[in-house]
């Protein structure tokens, strides 16, 4: 599903991120952790292919993302990866319905309204549907955010950091919705945080900064 | 979800903007939408109540005045001239069809037109009830003279002295209503026609000053009777001599078989009698160019020529027309280049969604796209509504014009120069847009959304 060789990525001269070898199979999760810096945002949106790494491959479901096109690389990150931001990037002139019908119209997926709600129902959010982002707590964001990650059905999701800014009880529910949409649609998963609640609930860790995976 | 829906909700949730946009540029192409319907249909009230009259014959004073008081009637008449030296130019041998003015009364406002059974004709003019009239002292009132007062068939009016709604009136001699026009969306709508004979059997023969009118209102029957007399002489031997002129308003039954002959036959007697204007028709282009010169050299007369005085009269209005525009032109450029600043102001912050749209899927092209679709809809929501309100307002003027008695103009008329403000709409949405489109499409994801 992804599958990462020899990766380097500089923004300036230093590497920020430095990664020889990463396997993530469909079904599998696995948590990105690391002290603020240390390059986790970074690495996502490279998995994510908003990042072209300086060096390096990475595969997601066998396509090599650096060798895509920029537009062909948009066509293919809308379609089968879910990507929920560290800062979310809802669209505050669209209702939050509106916000998952856009991602299906620009992933060029037929409109499916049934699926949107059930989406929606899933995140526990349908009684929202024609609310607007502005008239939402942080948590129902958050889960508006991930709501449009999950609604084209990824084959990879990818979660930068969603539940620091939660309390426990809205991190909770965050971190089993994705965990639990992921094995559902046997989708990877890939999330990073500094958040030991959710670091937690997951059995396979890689810790920035040490190159190592912790199976 | 389309790219459509996409720029209407971004539209929407800047409403104060957009409702703004749409405000300056609706408020600039109504002007011209008023300016273009108004001026055009100007012209086209000005020609067609011209009604293909070539020369207007008349006392001396103003070509204009002249003009306007016998064709349009909106103006006070010049004066009289004598009927005999009217005549004499009916009979030139350029001119093809001639026909009297007299005018001096009106009902209700509306002018009372002494003139011949050859004045219909002009303007197409058909009976919507009734017939021509037969003998003097009856009249045809035109559509909207006969809604306005209420008249019908078999009514009779007094007239009004003078073209004020209130005056002298003439309650000694009544008109009787023997016909109703159809409307015509002319000049003839407005008017009540009778033969130029009641005009002269009210006023004496219009041979005197309005000043000491009065002090012969009583003497008016006796003139009248003077005329008629001299009439019956010269018509007994006159080529209907079983149809004999007695048009005295109390013998009905003899008068009321034919209609009755123009005055400006030769054996008609002219001593000591006027008409306002004479309106000549000739079908030879070199009428209009040689009479006037003649006419105004000759004679004590003046002949002037509806489309030189409605070129002259189009030519100072135009200036205003103009100048109106070209401030309407001013307000749309303004409203293009606001439309520009809030759309570039605006992507200032929609960058990050821009980006993001560019994250979900989208295309660089379908970003250019929607903000174009953005420039296009403010663009083409102004313009519409500018259409519409510009419509709407000229068929306002038009109602409140129709009170006021002046020309036809009506909101519900399309003109193809209108086509012209939608393409305008298009490219004036396309050049505000082109510029925040571009950078829409430049919009670089990874420095946008990974670079936060
Ligand atoms: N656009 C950029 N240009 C230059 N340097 C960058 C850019 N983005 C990130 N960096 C640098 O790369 C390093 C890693 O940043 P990154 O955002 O990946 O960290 P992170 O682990 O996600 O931190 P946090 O937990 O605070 O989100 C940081 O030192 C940062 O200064
Ligand atoms: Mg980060």
């Amino acid at each position: 599903m992804l599958c990462i060789r020899d990766l380097e990525h500089c923004y300036t001269d230093v590497p920020v991120v430095r990664l020889a070898h990463l396997d993530v199979g469909a079904g599998e999760q696995l948590a990105i952790l690391g002290p603020s810096g240390s390059g986790k945002s970074t690495l996502l949106h490279l998995l994510a292919g908003v990042l072209t790494p300086t060096r390096g491959e990475i595969q997601v479901c066998e396509q090599p993302l650096a060798r895509m096109s920029e537009a062909a690389r948009d066509r293919f990150r809308g379609r089968h990866i879910g990507l929920v931001y560290q800062s979310l990037h809802l669209i505050a002139a669209l209702s939050v319905a509106e916000n998952l019908a856009l991602a299906r119209y620009l992933a060029g997926l037929a409109p499916d309204p049934a699926r949107i709600d059930d989406t929606l129902e899933r995140v526990g959010l349908v009684a929202f549907k024609a609310s607007y982002p502005a008239q939402l707590s942080q948590g129902q964001r958050q889960r508006v955010a991930l709501a449009r990650a999950l609604v084209n059905e990824p084959r990879l999701i990818l979660a930068d950091e969603p539940t620091s800014s939660l309390d426990d009880a809205n991190a909770e529910r965050v971190a089993t919705l994705l965990i639990e949409r992921a094995r559902a649609a046997d989708a990877a998963l890939v999330v990073t945080t500094h958040d030991r609640r959710l670091a937690d609930r997951f059995e396979r860790r890689l810790t920035l900064g040490e190159t190592r995976v912790v199976a | 979800m389309n790219l459509w829906r996409l720029s209407l909700a971004y539209l929407r949730h800047q409403k104060l903007t957009a409702a703004l946009n749409v405000f300056l540029l609706a408020l600039g192409s109504a002007i011209i939408v008023v300016l273009l319907l108004a001026s055009t249909q100007l012209k086209d009230n000005l020609v067609r109540d011209a009604g293909g009259i070539d020369l207007v014959v008349g006392a001396k004073g103003s070509p204009l005045q002249l003009i306007l008081s016998s064709i349009y009637h909106i103006d006070a008449p010049t004066g009289n001239i004598d009927l005999a030296e009217a005549r004499r130019w009916s009979r030139h041998r350029l001119v093809d069809r001639a026909i009297p003015v007299a005018l001096g009364d009106s009902v209700q406002g509306f002018r009372i037109v002494g003139t011949s059974d050859d004045f219909l004709p002009l303007y197409d003019a058909e009976f919507a009830g009734g017939r021509g009239w037969h003998a003097p002292m009856q009249a045809v009132l035109g559509a909207q003279v006969a809604a306005a007062t209420g008249l019908s068939v078999g009514d009779n009016f007094a007239g009004v002295h003078g073209f004020a709604a209130s005056g002298h009136t003439h309650e000694d001699s009544r008109y009787t209503v023997v016909g109703v026009l159809a409307p015509t969306r002319s000049v003839i709508d407005r008017l009540a026609l009778t033969d130029v004979r009641s005009v002269w059997a009210l006023h004496g023969g219009l041979g005197h000053d309005h000043g000491h009118e009065d002090e012969h209102a009583a003497d008016d029957h006796g003139h009248e009777h003077e005329h008629e007399h001299d009439e019956d002489h010269t018509h007994g031997h006159a080529e209907q001599p079983g149809a004999p002129d007695h048009d005295h308003h109390d013998t009905h039954a003899a008068v009321e078989q034919a209609p009755l002959p123009s005055v400006l036959e030769p054996d008609f007697p002219a001593t000591g009698r006027q008409i306002t204007a004479l309106l000549l028709i000739s079908d030879s282009p070199l009428a209009a160019l040689t009479l006037p010169r003649l006419i105004n050299r000759v004679s004590s007369l003046q002949a002037a020529a509806p489309v030189a005085e409605i070129t002259r009269l189009l030519g100072l209005i135009g200036f205003g027309l103009d100048t109106l525009a070209a401030f309407a032109g001013l307000m749309i450029a303004a409203a293009a280049l606001s439309v520009f600043v809030a759309l570039y102001n605006a992507l200032r912050a929609r960058r990050v969604d821009l980006a993001m749209m560019r994250s979900l899927g989208a295309s660089r092209v379908q970003l250019l796209r929607h903000i174009l679709l953005e420039g296009q809809m403010l663009a083409l929501g102004g313009v519409t509504l500018g259409l519409l309100i510009g419509h709407l307002v000229t068929e306002g003027l038009g109602l409140w014009l129709q009170d006021a008695q002046l020309f036809h103009l009506t909101g519900w008329a399309w003109q193809p120069a209108e086509w012209g403000l939608l393409v305008m709409a298009v490219v004036v949405g396309l050049l505000a847009a082109l510029l925040p489109a571009i950078q829409a499409y430049r919009v670089d994801i990874a420095r946008t959304l990974a670079g936060e």
